[in-house]
Formats: structure tokens, sequence, C-alpha cells
């Protein structure tokens, strides 16, 4: 089984948040049965871009925003980066009726994967539901 | 419908000492494109097997200066990429455990001002851009 992973959901899994205990309990079971973990490029731009939104706003340590980044580095996800990821993300957010193309990135490599998308982010979850993809709210 | 995709990364068919393009490329933080442009440009080490660039895992760490912390960061991520496959599973729950130490020891400074609502950061973020 594989899953498309968004940002939303590793983010709280590398940072405390109120409620994480079924996010923690789904990727971990993920990690140690070796399910395969896919996501467009946008994934690692978006973890960063909020740890360190995280750390300037002095929610987060230096060294604490440095061993985030370093866990998210080292989870073993396979990039999907080609142009076909981008020219369904562009008919995704046409039919959707989205001004941006950034996070139907992850529904495009869903598709083409033929995987569920995994998300915390309700939007991302219902726009899945709208375009017949699988998705995995684990909250 | 589109007719065709290609999934990038497909770690089976990389020798034992060798990276695939696509692996290099996270483990780098580079694109696809570039690691490929590095092999032609002769910055990576690598060969071609058929249609496919290996690189080899000893080459990666040289296009960062040693000692510095992107380089210790990539060769930390790196480690856990070269662990042998029966090793891998323990490499896994070692990763699991310091990413619960880190939530931990942020939870416990931060007190019960848990001041991070991930979902909401990145609606901010993927609205700004």
């Amino acid at each position: 089984m594989a899953f498309c992973l968004d940002a939303s959901l590793l983010l709280n899994w590398l940072l405390p948040q109120r409620s994480s205990v079924a996010v923690g309990d789904f990727l971990e079971t993920c990690l140690t049965r070796g399910e395969q973990l896919v996501a467009p490029p946008l994934l690692f731009a978006e973890v960063t871009s909020v740890i360190r939104r995280q750390e300037h706003g002095g929610a987060l340590l230096p060294q604490e925003a440095d061993a985030a980044l370093t866990g998210f580095l080292a989870l073993p996800v396979s990039v999907v980066h080609t142009g076909e990821v981008y020219l369904l993300a562009l008919d995704f957010a046409r039919r959707l009726g989205h001004a941006r193309a950034y996070d139907v990135q992850y529904l495009a490599v869903a598709r083409l994967q033929d995987c569920p998308v995994a998300t915390l982010d309700r939007g991302l979850y219902e726009s899945a539901r709208s375009l017949g993809i699988a998705a995995r709210f684990p909250a | 419908m589109l007719a065709y995709y290609v999934v990038v990364d497909d770690n089976a068919t990389a020798p034992d000492a060798m990276l695939t393009v696509s692996e290099a490329a996270r483990l780098l933080g580079r694109s696809i494109e570039q690691v490929r442009r590095y092999l032609r440009e002769g910055k990576l080490r690598g060969r071609r097997i058929g249609r496919q660039w290996f690189i080899d895992r000893a080459a990666l760490g040289k296009l960062y200066m040693p000692g510095t912390r992107r380089y210790l960061m990539v060769r930390e991520a790196a480690a856990v990429m070269e662990a042998p496959k029966e090793t891998m599973n323990e490499e896994i729950a070692e990763l699991i455990r310091r990413v619960a130490r880190n939530r931990e020891a942020i939870r416990r400074r931060l007190g019960g001002d848990l001041r991070i609502d991930v979902v909401e950061l990145l609606r901010i973020d993927r609205e700004e851009h």
C-alpha cells in the first residue's frame, strides 16, 4: 500500500500539536510496515517553510528547527517529479476552481500513483473526495 | 486522462553501493534535473546502466564542505538511506524515537502554550505564495 503524504500530516508529526496521537499512530504504522510514501517536491518546500516560520516567530529554537527538519529529511519518502504531476495539478486546479496550483500537486501524485492522499487539511481532503481520489484524514 | 506517467524513484534497481538519481536528489535537496546536470558536468561521480544514471554513495558528500551543518544533515539523512535492509527497521525505530524526543523537548519548553498550529500555518503559507 502506498500513501501520498501532505505537509500538514508530516508537520503534525514533527512538531508538538494539541492532538497528534492519531497522526503519529498512522504515520509510524506506515513506516514500520514499510508502506511506500510518496509526495511531490512541494512537500520539502512546505515543511521547510513552516519550520522556518515557527523558528522566525520564536516558537522554535534553531536547534529544534534543525532537529525537526533533519528528522523529516531522513524519512523514506519517494519524490514524484515529472511533467505529468504539474499538468494534472493544473487540470485539477481548473476543475476545482482554484486560482493556485500548489496543494493540488499532492492530489496529482496520488492520482498518478493510484494511492490515497493522507492529509490534515480539511480543504485538501474535500478536494480529493470531489475528484474521486481516496483520502485519509487520520485525526 | 493522461496517457502515461513516470515514477522517478526506483530503489529496486540500484546496485548496493549506488544511489538512483532520485535518491541522490532527495539527499542533496536538489532536483532530479540538477543531479543529472552534475553528472553530465562531472561534478558527481556516477555511471550509466542502460538509460539510467547511478551515483556513487561516497561521492554524494563531496558536494558539500565537510564540517558545515548542511553537510552533517545530508550525511545523517544519507546514513538512513545507506543502512543495510536488515537494519532498516531499527533505523526507522530510532528515527521515530528521535522525532518524539524533539517534539517532547519543544512541548516541555513551551509548557501548555502550544502556539504551533501546522494546518493553519500551512494554509497561510499556501495563500501567500
